[in-house]
């Protein structure tokens, strides 16, 4: 979404400000010249993770106002209340009430939500994984090329 | 310097005081030292580093003489910076200032201190007469000498700038634009400007050839930004939002505090003095290193913990409030960089635990690291019971304190775990009835959101059990009886506050409740600590001799 392009001459990511409606922060990732496999692989699913967890959230988020100005009001014509009071302020229902609504909210999306934290887990365990093999793979091809300098 | 001279002597009947354009009258003297909002005054040898305009022999000709001759003394008026702060200028009279700063006749400029004063004064220096140096920050000031007869004088030109100068950084380039203006400020040097203005005074200095080069390119670099600033109001929110963006490049000196935060060095380091506490209130002889390795281990082990626990969790913390700080929310390193910080401190940790202490503390620190990130933080998402699962978590580091030092878990050992296992349930409740939209939104299962009365209950009921457990101390000999008495009156009174949440549940209880139980806790301990029974044939020999370890 983020026009930002970081320089070219830099090399390594860039993370940005939280984004407005999800929370998370974008990263632009570092494409090296000579890019292997295992490391094309691991900005793929980098990348591929970044969209899918930027669209739950923006989901999330966007469902839970929602779903909780609709609560709001529908508890305020229940009681007979105007949405807004006598100087303009929104009305608003006291934590109780609204305890209501939270406890509401995680029942009604308990699938969802456990379902997106297996997929989380699962594509976080991958990627810190894939980092691991790349960083070796790199240190390793690091000391060949030594190796191949001094002969 | 002729046109100094030739200027100074068309306004030489005015009345007023060339340089400042103040009525050249009584008031108008010069004190003997100058001083700098901030820097109090500034030395003869300060004044040295200080560049100088050459002037010419022949004070008559001088600009200053003009001022000076009409009294024979030093004139000069006061001048206020930006801020409003009033300084005044420096006398030459041979009064001190002047003497170890005397400058010889032909010298030219040299070398500037620039003294940057946090962002209200700046020392503008020049380099030779036909440079002007601007620094970014404003106003400037020029300091002149000037020489007439057998006095001299020194003056000091406030010049303000455009008053806003943005300097931005943007990958590694430096853009600087100043705050559109009237045009009549924005070149402020070609006309003698007399501003009274108590935020600004702006000074002319007429046809130096110095000045008349900065004016047109501060003119031009107005023009250019002005036009670009109106063309591009996008280009104003791209840079802007380009400001935000960081490389994610791990800077050495940065470490250390990131490091803190990815441990959680606060609650490591409670968590390690419940551990300590444990050790201390074993039946045995106090050993000194065994409680360090212990001690230092079980936080070791903490960190790790507190580490895997932020690598699941990141875009969960990055949706909440309280944690949306944490550094790998904010990208200042990578997940395998904390994993392998976790793997670098659970190791060492957990076989500091097992070699240098018994295997039994060890398999209890990797149990406990295991409980905390396999069990404990998945099941935030999935049940109400993670909080359970956490006060366990919470109450085996006295355990294993207790088991450095004797070796076995014995009824003490289960004691101790009991009181910390009681006092995470109003400390954890209280902290989550306040969270309850976050943890909501973030999908997470606290009793708190889903079963708020059982919550309310739960709390209270474990500051009860606070009491009970603390005089079942003294039943099992972990402590002496006057332990359950001096401990009432804190357990009475969070107690209290758990009562009050209960009843009140609202946020100032909720609160009033979680700030108590931060501090009863290491008064808990503390008072333990004071009172622990000694199983020792010498009783009283043995007691002061822990007592004094400890202390020392």
């Amino acid at each position: 979404i983020s026009s930002f392009q970081p320089p070219a001459d830099l090399h390594h990511d860039w993370v940005g400000p939280p984004d407005r409606l999800s929370n998370l922060r974008p990263m632009k990732f570092y494409t090296p010249k000579l890019e292997s496999k295992l490391e094309q692989e691991l900005r793929n699913l980098r990348m591929d993770t970044q969209d899918w967890n930027q669209n739950f959230w923006l989901n999330q988020n966007i469902t839970f106002n929602k779903e909780k100005e609709k609560f709001i009001h529908s508890r305020l014509k229940a009681k007979g209340i105007g949405l807004r009071d006598e100087e303009g302020r929104k009305n608003t229902l006291s934590a109780e009430e609204m305890a209501e609504f939270y406890k509401e909210f995680l029942d009604i999306n308990y699938n969802k939500h456990v379902n997106y934290n297996k997929e989380w887990y699962k594509r976080n365990f991958t990627i810190t994984w894939l980092m691991g093999r790349v960083v070796l793979q790199n240190a390793w091809r690091k000391w060949r090329r030594r190796k191949e300098v001094e002969q | 310097m002729s046109q100094l001279s030739s200027t100074s002597s068309t306004n030489e009947s005015s009345g007023h005081c060339q340089q400042c354009s103040q009525p050249d009258n009584e008031d108008h003297h010069w004190s003997t030292r100058t001083q700098i909002p901030g820097h109090g005054n500034l030395t003869a040898a300060a004044l040295k580093h200080w560049a100088w305009l050459p002037w010419e022999r022949g004070g008559d000709q001088s600009p200053s003489a003009q001022c000076g001759r009409k009294r024979g003394a030093g004139s000069g008026c006061r001048a206020r910076s930006g801020s409003g702060a009033r300084w005044r200028r420096v006398v030459g009279e041979g009064r001190g200032a002047g003497k170890e700063a005397s400058v010889s006749d032909t010298e030219t400029m040299y070398s500037v201190l620039c003294q940057l004063l946090p962002g209200r004064l700046g020392v503008c220096v020049f380099e030779t007469l036909q440079k002007v140096t601007i620094i970014k920050q404003f106003p400037k000031v020029i300091v002149r000498r000037y020489r007439s007869g057998s006095h001299e004088w020194l003056t000091f030109e406030h010049f303000t700038i455009p008053k806003c100068q943005y300097v931005t950084k943007i990958d590694k380039g430096l853009y600087q634009h100043a705050k559109p203006k009237a045009a009549p400020s924005a070149s402020p040097f070609p006309e003698k400007q007399s501003i009274a203005n108590d935020e600004a005074v702006i000074r002319s200095v007429q046809q130096i050839p110095a000045i008349t080069s900065y004016p047109s390119s501060l003119e031009d670099d107005n023009m250019t930004e002005k036009t670009a600033m109106a063309d591009d109001k996008d280009t104003a929110q791209g840079i802007k939002e380009a400001k935000q963006w960081k490389e994610m490049k791990v800077q050495l000196s940065d470490l250390p505090g990131i490091y803190a935060r990815l441990s959680k060095i606060k609650l490591t380091a409670l968590v390690a003095t419940t551990a300590s506490a444990g050790f201390a209130m074993a039946p045995v002889p106090f050993d000194l290193g065994c409680f360090l390795l212990a001690t230092f281990g079980t936080g070791l082990a903490s960190c790790a913990a507190n580490s895997i626990n932020q690598f699941f969790e990141v875009p969960f913390d990055s949706n909440m409030n309280r944690t949306k700080n944490r550094p790998l929310v904010r990208g200042q390193i990578s997940p395998l960089h904390a994993v392998s910080f976790a793997v670098a401190c659970s190791v060492p940790g957990i076989a500091l635990l097992t070699l240098g202490v018994n295997p039994l503390t060890g398999a209890l620190g990797a149990f406990n690291i295991f409980l905390y990130t396999c069990c404990y933080t998945p099941m935030k998402r999935l049940s109400i019971l993670n909080t359970w699962v956490g006060s366990v978590v919470g109450a085996i580091p006295p355990i294993m304190g207790w088991t450095a030092a004797t070796g076995t878990i014995s009824a003490g050992a289960l004691l101790l775990g009991g009181i910390l296992y009681s006092w995470q349930f109003p400390h954890f409740n209280a902290l989550s009835w306040n969270l309850r939209e976050d943890y909501s939104r973030g999908g997470y299962r606290m009793m708190s959101v889903t079963h708020p009365l059982l919550c309310k209950r739960v709390a209270f009921r474990h500051c009860i059990a606070l009491i009970g457990l603390s005089t079942l101390c003294s039943v099992f000999d972990v402590t002496t009886w006057t332990f359950p008495l001096i401990s009432l009156p804190i357990n009475l009174y969070i107690s209290y506050l758990g009562y009050r949440f209960y009843r009140d549940s609202n946020r100032n209880s909720a609160r009033k409740l979680f700030f108590c139980s931060l501090w009863h806790l290491p008064m808990l301990l503390l008072l333990m600590l004071t009172c622990k029974k000694s199983l020792f044939e010498n009783e009283n020999v043995a007691h002061h001799k822990v007592q004094t370890e400890m202390q020392g």
